[in-house]
């Protein structure tokens, strides 16, 4: 990989490390327990249903908030500081600084979700029978939903306010959620415009239910190798896209 | 710190006291007119059609909480605080948002006719939970269970325990069922079958000997049967 753009990620990884966004990571684990000790009297047999579903859920919930709350702020503190006018004063280009940037947030999930799954597993040792590697590609199919999603975070940060592109990002997420249903609407309602309406809404935003087999998997199924496959391809086409788009919009931003 | 800033100090942490203190009694206040005015029962509650859109990507831990707060709603109608008229509409959002949980679909198929007598919904649950998960024994055996138990139907639990002997997660447990149910029906050459099978495949030396025991009974009655012919009603000699 270009130095330049390993130097920005790893900085950047440090930055969201001095945000104390691992405490995140605690507040998963005390969930874990919670879902564990104090609610098992309450699950009445699904005891390992319930800690499947709440870790694996937690995980991308908890990603998604760092994503939402690190990610839509993070090119605009820095020109807000003026810190990037140093950066991009070396020789580093515009759209080197922002794969840098998207980079070093999408390391920092990678650890968190490592972290997470580390004390996922170790939890389901509790209840017995949870215990499975088969949650594994799983949290993959979760980590591609963040990537993508951090991907939406910093094409947003380029062009508006932190608040804005927090609240487009997690739009986005809402969108990519009920595209497929916002599809099956159009079809059901069965007027020629409002069936390729919905059909392009369909295409042209994020289908992030693609990235959601949890329910399967708690339930005893596995993941189809294929799926996995093309989910990753999905994801790095939606990230490349995000990418080149935000790189094209911050390339012609006039910065002071 | 000098006197007067020790007393604004203990000031100040006698004020958040204080405040602690009057929002626990304000609140418990309140939970005392809610539990008299009897909120427990909402008025309110959106249908599983809506939550399953609304949940995102959380459904099943939306499925969760809802059988955190059924277990409760179910705890409460055992203590007579409610008639758990809201039981199908609750039901109903587990269901459609994890339509694999299939502790549900049994619980609530138990309490439909422990509670309330409603066999028939009671069994329609497990059949829609099948609708959901054809592939898992517990609810097709349940169905099987009720029709031995309750109806004394035996053909019919027998047809339902062999249904969920075929199932991927079926154990002895379904195929002994079935094959006691056949024999109850006086099926008993599907019996021996199934005892004969049940005997191959079982590691369980109880179970292989209660198995030999079956298999020598059934043998016995098919041949006096046989030796006296179809029209033969009389009482056939136990072993």
């Amino acid at each position: 990989m270009n130095q330049r753009i390993l130097a920005l990620a790893l900085n950047t990884f440090r930055e969201t490390v001095r945000d104390r966004v691992f405490y995140l990571v605690a507040v998963f684990g005390f969930a874990m327990l919670a879902s564990t000790a104090v609610l098992s009297p309450l699950t009445v047999g699904a005891q390992g249903k319930i800690m499947s579903d709440v870790g694996l859920a937690g995980m991308v919930a908890f990603g998604l908030l760092v994503v939402v709350f690190v990610g839509s702020g993070m090119v605009r503190k820095e020109m807000d500081k003026g810190t990037i006018v140093t950066i991009l004063a070396k020789p580093v280009g515009r759209r080197e600084y922002l794969v840098g940037k998207f980079l070093g947030l999408n390391l920092t999930l990678s650890a968190m979700l490592l972290v997470m799954t580390a004390m996922f597993l170790l939890l389901l040792l509790v209840a017995p029978g949870a215990f499975s590697l088969r949650y594994l590609p799983v949290v993959y199919l979760g980590f591609l939903e963040l990537t993508l999603v951090n991907a939406v975070a910093v094409f947003f940060s380029t062009c508006v306010s932190p608040v804005l592109a927090a609240v487009f990002t997690l739009g986005t997420f809402v969108v990519g959620h009920l595209s497929q249903s916002i599809r099956d609407f159009g079809r059901l309602e069965g007027g020629q415009a409002s069936r390729i309406m919905t059909e392009v809404v369909y295409y042209l935003t994020p289908n992030l239910e693609v990235f959601n087999v949890r329910g399967d998997v708690v339930h005893g199924g596995t993941v189809d190798p294929a799926l996995l496959g093309l989910a990753t391809l999905y994801a790095a086409g939606w990230t490349v896209i995000l990418l080149i788009v935000a790189g094209a919009v911050f390339a012609r931003r006039e910065l002071k | 710190m000098n006197a007067a800033g020790l007393r604004g100090t203990l000031l100040r942490w006698a004020s958040v006291l204080a405040m602690l203190a009057v929002t626990v009694t304000t609140l418990h206040a309140m939970d005392g007119r809610a539990k008299a005015a009897g909120s427990s029962e909402r008025l309110y509650f959106p249908s599983g059609k809506f939550l399953t859109e609304s949940a995102l990507g959380f459904r099943e831990v939306m499925a969760d909480w809802l059988w955190f707060r059924f277990v409760q709603y179910y705890g409460a109608f055992k203590k007579g605080e409610n008639d758990l008229r809201y039981l199908d509409l609750l039901v109903d959002s587990i269901t459609r948002l994890d339509p694999k949980f299939i502790d549900a679909y049994y619980l609530v198929s138990l309490i439909y006719w422990s509670d309330f007598g409603r066999i028939d919904d009671s069994y329609d649950m497990l059949r829609r939970g099948i609708l959901h998960n054809p592939d898992k024994a517990a609810l097709p055996f349940q169905i099987g269970f009720m029709h031995y138990v309750l109806d004394q139907d035996y053909p019919r639990a027998a047809h339902w325990f062999e249904m969920a002997s075929r199932c991927h997660d079926a154990g002895p447990r379904e195929v002994r069922f079935a094959a006691y149910a056949r024999y109850r029906a006086g099926d008993d050459r599907v019996s021996l079958a199934l005892w004969k099978d049940l005997k191959l495949n079982s590691k369980s030396p109880q179970m292989k000997d209660l198995a030999d025991r079956m298999i020598a009974k059934l043998e016995h009655r098919l041949k006096v049967r046989d030796e006296y012919g179809p029209g033969f009603i009389g009482p056939i000699p136990e072993m």
